[in-house]
């Protein structure tokens, strides 16, 4: 399913920013489980949201230099 | 690193991410891709390495071993008010620091030690939480004496005791691990947690 350069970004910006308050959250936490929501849940939003965007630069299409010479 | 630092960096973080979100026409231009490159990957990254940090060397810290229920018997051997009691004895005499005591004597347990240990790490936790672990707990290899060697070794005390010195091949198997320090008749109150009940505890800081 391909989104929209634009909605991608969102996406990505949305699910890296839901990681992020997660960790903020562990922050206060001091225990072993608190890593662990961390790495777990946090570290897999951050993850996923930094997979989404850099699929997204690779599926950029590429830009067709229309100065080149016809072969 | 300061906890601020790691907030702040969230903030900052969270902040251009949100510019991305909200206005995700800036990446259009060359000096937007950039932006949106630093946004969506370089400080997200650094602050899930600082966050990391964090809790690294929160899981140094005496409160955080003790954080889980079954360790408690474990703090309060802490304050037996015996100075034959190794754990006490160390703690209430700053001969280890009081804020990091565990890891002090403990220093390749669950998160700092091989894949194995850290896998048991999630175990403990798993036990913690869906089963119910009973004191005493045991080690799964013997206590290195590696442990108390990073401080003992060098000391006068230690290198010129009387005990240690009787017989050269004493020393020679303590150094080289043959002979425990905790196991052979000597040195061998450490937490005794069924114990607890029988002994008085020190009220002090």
């Amino acid at each position: 399913m391909k989104f929209p350069l634009t909605q991608s970004l969102r996406i990505a910006g949305v699910l890296i920013a839901i990681g992020l308050l997660i960790e903020a959250w562990t922050l206060h936490w001091n225990s072993p489980i608190g890593f662990l929501v961390f790495l777990g849940i946090g570290g897999i939003f951050i993850a996923l949201g930094i997979l989404i965007y850099l699929l997204t630069l690779v599926s950029l299409p590429a830009k067709h230099d229309s100065s080149a010479p016809n072969s | 690193m300061s906890v601020l630092v790691t907030y702040a960096v969230l903030i900052i973080t969270i902040a251009v991410i949100a510019i991305v979100v909200l206005a995700p026409a800036v990446t259009a231009s060359r000096g937007g891709k950039i932006f949106a490159f630093v946004a969506l990957f370089i400080f997200p990254a650094l602050a899930v390495a600082l966050g990391y940090q964090q809790h690294m060397d929160r899981s140094k810290e005496t409160s955080f071993c003790l954080s889980c229920h079954l360790m408690e018997p474990y703090g309060r051997s802490l304050r037996v008010d015996d100075p034959t009691w190794l754990p006490a004895a160390h703690y209430q005499n700053h001969r280890v620091p009081q804020d990091e005591a565990c890891y002090t004597c403990h220093t390749d347990y669950v998160m700092y030690g091989s894949i194995k240990s850290k896998w048991r790490g999630l175990h403990h936790v798993y036990a913690q939480y869906f089963k119910s672990p009973k004191p005493p707990l045991h080690l799964y290899q013997p206590f290195n004496n590696r442990e108390c060697l990073h401080c003992h070794l060098g000391a006068r005390s230690f290198e010129q005791g009387t005990t240690h010195t009787a017989d050269p091949e004493i020393m020679a198997d303590i150094k080289s691990n043959k002979m425990s320090c905790l196991t052979s008749g000597c040195h061998d109150q450490v937490h005794n947690t069924t114990k607890l009940n029988e002994v008085k505890f020190w009220e002090g800081q």
